[in-house]
């Protein structure tokens, strides 16, 4: 089967590398086609990308090695994002990866703080987590394996620039033996049962294939343009259409987490790298005159129609107010691969594909939208507004049961865990009206001692920790030593 | 706090729902100052069906600080890998649905895809050579599984097959013990308050009455509280699922002592045996529509393979379940919530998960809606997905031996149901959502013991050259068969753990 790949960006070409690594050689050859523009691949969310965890899964798919990629895409760790100038309740808040607090007994910790704050205690959430005291003190370290040390309750991700990031990937795929063409993209060329034929490019040559993977970002050009997959739109509750990047170089050492800090008309987010820091603004042109790249939230309603997959932006444009970019098309590669079809023709897998993807990524917006319904920015109009409008059921029924009880129901493509939903709830200064009645048959004293005693073993652990600046200076001498 | 906390809470019916409720509270919410009490009444016979568990059975056990071998001992119990079906997909046909994996996946494709490959290619191993809880199974032998996910022995789990009624005797001493106070009394009268129809009180024949904040309506089949009293409604399956009566009768075990459940398929529904330390458990599950009572009591009795120890009990049943299982200040555990046939042990794991939820979402006396929204929710989606897997066992024949079969095999299945099989059907895949009891194995051993072979495979299985999977595999093979040879005896490991009653050894 010939797979052709639609876009030169980071899409196309992680897409390129895992599918050329993946698929049985040489019943499958896999080219790609260049689109010629800039890489908006991943929606024009440059210039770099705070990652996920996840991403480390990806590059262990992908058999990208870390340390090489520190060296020489200038990456960096994150140990989460902080947020300010969102909530009234906290005008600065850390979204940290890995655990908050510690359970005791059955009890979750969040249930503990709301048993200490009927009593009148002060709970921050974010000391009660290595992430947000190691990202405070600008330190990092990769987390231990041993279960029983608190360094293995955290987490970490990569802050990417872009750029070099594809280029380490089209490396990737080059060696694996993905055929790119080099001139661009011109006219899909469909055959007689409507489905994707051959690419036409500018030298009015054709590259013919049987399987499709749209990468070419939020024009969708085979997908949408080609084969009209439909849009659905999430403007009505994610307003934001205006998104300008930029990057600047900086000799002072990254921090080891992203900044995300709201504004009058939407938000701006910095991510620091080795050398340097990409900055992002995303706005609504209808509350403020901000120059940028326009784009619309929402996602494709067939992301697999026909003989064609559609991933990255074509598939979904997602703010990366969560820094899912890289999360969802991980996501996307990694079902594609489960559903690969024997034939293009494949109704089934596509089925499949198509509902579990689109579950995901409704879930997805409605963590996307709780951040613009809490916000405390009182007196602005864009603001004020937002916090007033209906939200879809299943988020509605999450703020409901939250502030009833401090549960959070958990879906079907909830891709965020509860403890990660009771984070941003709490940062938003939402307390649920109950805790949990077991944290009633605990002593208070004795959460107070655990609190206290997770507190200082975390404090402890975490100074001993190396700074950022000095564990990427190991991490480039291990490559090249390697 | 929006509400006072409850402070009573009444359990009303005593068998393994009742028991396992009372016992888990009392443990759950020890330090609380909430009084639980169990309203039974012996003049209402227990059902007792569900003598065979899941494995998540262990957690709950655990959970009560629970010996294995004192609580095997005291309930005659024995271990369970799986269920053996018979005669489903053909007449002929046995196929073991066990408690773990197939084979290990390779280059990151699962096992069974692999296995389709190979059989597409002529191969003729069957998939159950690469299961160490079958190949134990078959041999009627049985070691804990390991810790340590390197080994083999780590890539299954167990379950119990137990008397339910020494289950709850045994549920009932821990809870006593515990504080739970034990009321004899049959119950004549519900009251509800006027105001907002929420339970008041309830009259026992002695004319006692009692008082809660909060009920847990464990009555079974006949929902005293949540439907002779609210009405929460119940939703029917039983075109889907058409048994509507059972029989059940125990006899002396002559047989071997298998580590595992058997269900036969019959004429017009099917046949349990559930071999205990004293005794083995027969059922037959019908339809009534297909055949008449006199006839299936006769076919059973006709089976049994030692002297009957009891008279025959016949019970009737409707499948589906209880529109709202969570009503007002009531909450349905057990029967009362709904039905669904034994075929794959679900009876009590469905109990433990109602009783994990109600902790979870604990109310106090605001009364707050969502939380019966909320359990209402997750307990509807674990039964509806209970009742697919079941159906699949039915539909998913060739049988057109009888008017039943033939039902069976034509009828129209819930959409949810038929998207799942045709993914299967299509090239081996498993649909996995969030919730949901039964996982990737469980779905590939009745489909393909019940002969639903995929047209294709995954193609990515091609990555890994045939020479070196046909090496794989005979070595996965070869490991589980000699693992499973290496194993002791079913009884024998019963005793070595002190687990067998002497008496009955």
């Amino acid at each position: 089967m010939k797979l052709v790949i639609l876009g030169e960006g980071i899409a196309g070409w992680a897409a390129a590398a895992m599918l050329a690594g993946a698929l049985p050689e040489p019943r499958y050859t896999v080219s790609l086609v260049p689109t010629g523009g800039p890489d908006d691949s991943l929606g024009p969310f440059g210039p770099a990308e705070a990652a996920l965890p996840s991403i480390r899964e990806l590059h262990v798919r992908l058999g990208l090695d870390e340390d090489g990629l520190i060296r020489q895409s200038n990456a960096g760790y994150a140990l989460g994002a902080a947020f300010s100038g969102w909530s009234s309740a906290e005008p600065a808040f850390f979204l940290p990866f890995g655990d908050i607090g510690a359970p005791l007994g059955t009890v979750p910790f969040h249930q503990l703080a709301g048993r200490l704050r009927a009593a009148g205690d002060h709970v921050r959430f974010g000391n009660f987590s290595v992430a947000t005291i190691a990202a405070q003190m600008g330190r990092f370290a990769r987390p231990s394996d041993d279960p029983s040390s608190v360094l293995s309750t955290y987490s970490y991700g990569l802050h990417l620039p872009l750029g070099p990031y594809a280029r380490a990937l089209r490396d990737l795929a080059l060696a694996r033996g993905v055929r790119i063409v080099e001139t661009p993209f011109v006219a899909a060329e469909l055959g007689e049962q409507g489905a994707l034929a051959g690419l036409r490019l500018a030298s009015a040559e054709s590259v013919t294939g049987e399987f499709f993977i749209d990468a070419s970002g939020p024009s969708a050009l085979l997908s949408e343009g080609a084969l009209a997959s439909g849009f659905e739109s999430w403007r009505a509750w994610l307003p934001c259409d205006r998104a300008a990047a930029s990057g600047s170089a900086t000799p002072v050492p990254p921090a080891p987490y992203s900044h995300v800090e709201a504004g009058a008309a939407g938000w701006r987010r910095v991510v620091p790298y080795q050398g340097g820091v990409g900055e992002l603004i995303v706005s609504c042109s209808a509350a403020a005159d901000e120059r940028g790249t326009a784009f619309e939230a929402g996602r494709r309603k067939r992301p697999w129609i026909r003989n064609c997959v559609a991933i990255g932006a074509a598939a979904a444009t997602v703010e990366p107010l969560q820094s899912t970019s890289l999360d969802l098309l991980h996501r996307a590669l990694a079902r594609l691969l489960r559903l690969f079809p024997a034939a293009p023709d494949a109704t089934s897998e596509a089925a499949e594909y198509n509902r579990s993807t689109n579950e995901e990524l409704d879930r997805l917006r409605d963590r996307l939208i709780l951040p613009y319904k809490l916000n405390g920015r009182r007196g602005e109009p864009f603001w004020d507004q937002l916090r007033y409008m209906a939200v879809p059921d299943p988020l509605a029924h999450k703020i409901a049961l939250y502030q009833s009880r401090g549960r959070v129901p958990l879906l079907d493509g909830d891709m965020f865990e509860e403890s990660e939903w009771a984070a941003l709830f709490d940062s938003f200064g939402l307390r649920p009206r109950r805790y949990d009645a077991r944290a009633d048959a605990l002593p208070i004293d004795r959460i107070r001692h655990h609190l206290a005693s997770i507190r200082s073993i975390m404090l402890e652990a975490a100074a001993k920790l190396p700074s950022h600046r000095d564990y990427l200076a190991r991490s480039r001498a291990r490559e090249s030593a390697a | 706090m929006a509400g006072e906390a409850i402070e009573r809470i009444l359990v009303v019916g005593g068998g393994s729902a009742g028991w396992m409720t009372a016992a888990a509270l009392a443990n759950r919410l020890a330090g609380l100052p909430i009084a639980i009490e169990v309203v039974e009444s012996a003049e209402i016979g227990t059902v007792g069906v569900g003598e065979a568990t899941l494995p998540h059975i262990r957690f709950f056990n655990s959970a009560l600080g629970f010996d294995e071998a004192e609580f095997m001992r005291r309930t005659r119990a024995t271990f369970k890998l799986g269920i053996e079906f018979r005669n489903w997909g053909r007449i002929g046909d046995s196929y073991i649905h066990p408690f773990g994996a197939f084979g290990t996946e390779l280059g990151g494709i699962p096992f069974h895809q692999h296995w389709l490959r190979m059989r597409a290619s002529g191969a003729t191993v069957p998939l159950e050579h690469f299961s160490l809880p079958i190949q134990a199974a078959r041999r009627n032998r049985f070691a804990h599984p390991a810790d340590d996910p390197a080994s083999l022995h780590s890539t299954y789990s167990y379950a119990y097959q137990f008397d339910a009624g020494l289950y709850g005797r045994f549920l009932r001493d821990h809870a006593e013990a515990r504080g739970v106070k034990r009321t004899e009394g049959r119950i004549v009268d519900v009251a509800l308050r006027p105001e907002d129809g929420f339970v008041s009180s309830l009259t026992l024949a002695n004319g006692r009455r009692l008082e809660a904040d909060l009920f847990i309506d464990c009555s079974g089949f006949r929902g005293v509280l949540i439907e002779q009293a609210l009405k929460a409604g119940y939703e029917e399956w039983t075109h889907w699922l058409p048994c509507d009566r059972a029989i059940a009768m125990p006899c002396a075990g002559t047989g071997a002592l298998t580590p595992y459940t058997r269900a036969t398929a019959r004429e017009s529904g099917w046949m349990w045996r559930i071999p205990l330390q004293h005794r083995v458990g027969n059922g037959h599950v019908y339809s009534s529509a297909f055949i008449a009572d006199d006839e299936a009591e006769s076919a059973l009795v006709a089976q049994l393979e030692g002297a009957p120890l009891a008279e025959p009990n016949r019970l009737r049943f409707t499948t589906g379940k209880r529109r709202r299982q969570w009503a007002k200040n009531c909450v349905a555990i057990g029967l009362s919530a709904g039905f669904l046939e034994p075929l794959e042990s679900t009876s009590i794991h469905l109990i433990q998960l109602a009783i994990g939820h109600l902790i979870d979402l604990l109310p106090d006396r605001g009364w707050d809606p969502l939380d019966a929204e909320e359990f209402n929710r997750v307990m509807a989606l674990e039964y509806e997905r209970v009742r697919d897997f079941l159906i699949l066992h039915y539909c998913a024949t060739e049988r057109e031996d009888t008017a039943f079969w033939n039902h069976c095999r034509t009828m129209e299945l819930p959409d949810s149901l038929s998207y799942k099989m045709e993914l299967f059907r299509e090239r081996g895949y498993v649909v996995n959502y969030r919730e949901g009891m039964f996982l990737e194995p469980s779905w590939i051993a009745v489909y393909l013991g019940q002969n639903v072979v995929p047209r294709g495979f995954d193609p990515l299985s091609e990555a890994v050259p045939a020479p070196r999977l046909q090496a794989e595999m005979s070595r996965m093979g070869e490991a589980c068969r000699a693992a499973a040879e290496r194993m002791p005896p079913h009884r024998d490991f019963l005793r070595s753990i002190g687990a067998a009653e002497e008496a009955a050894a």
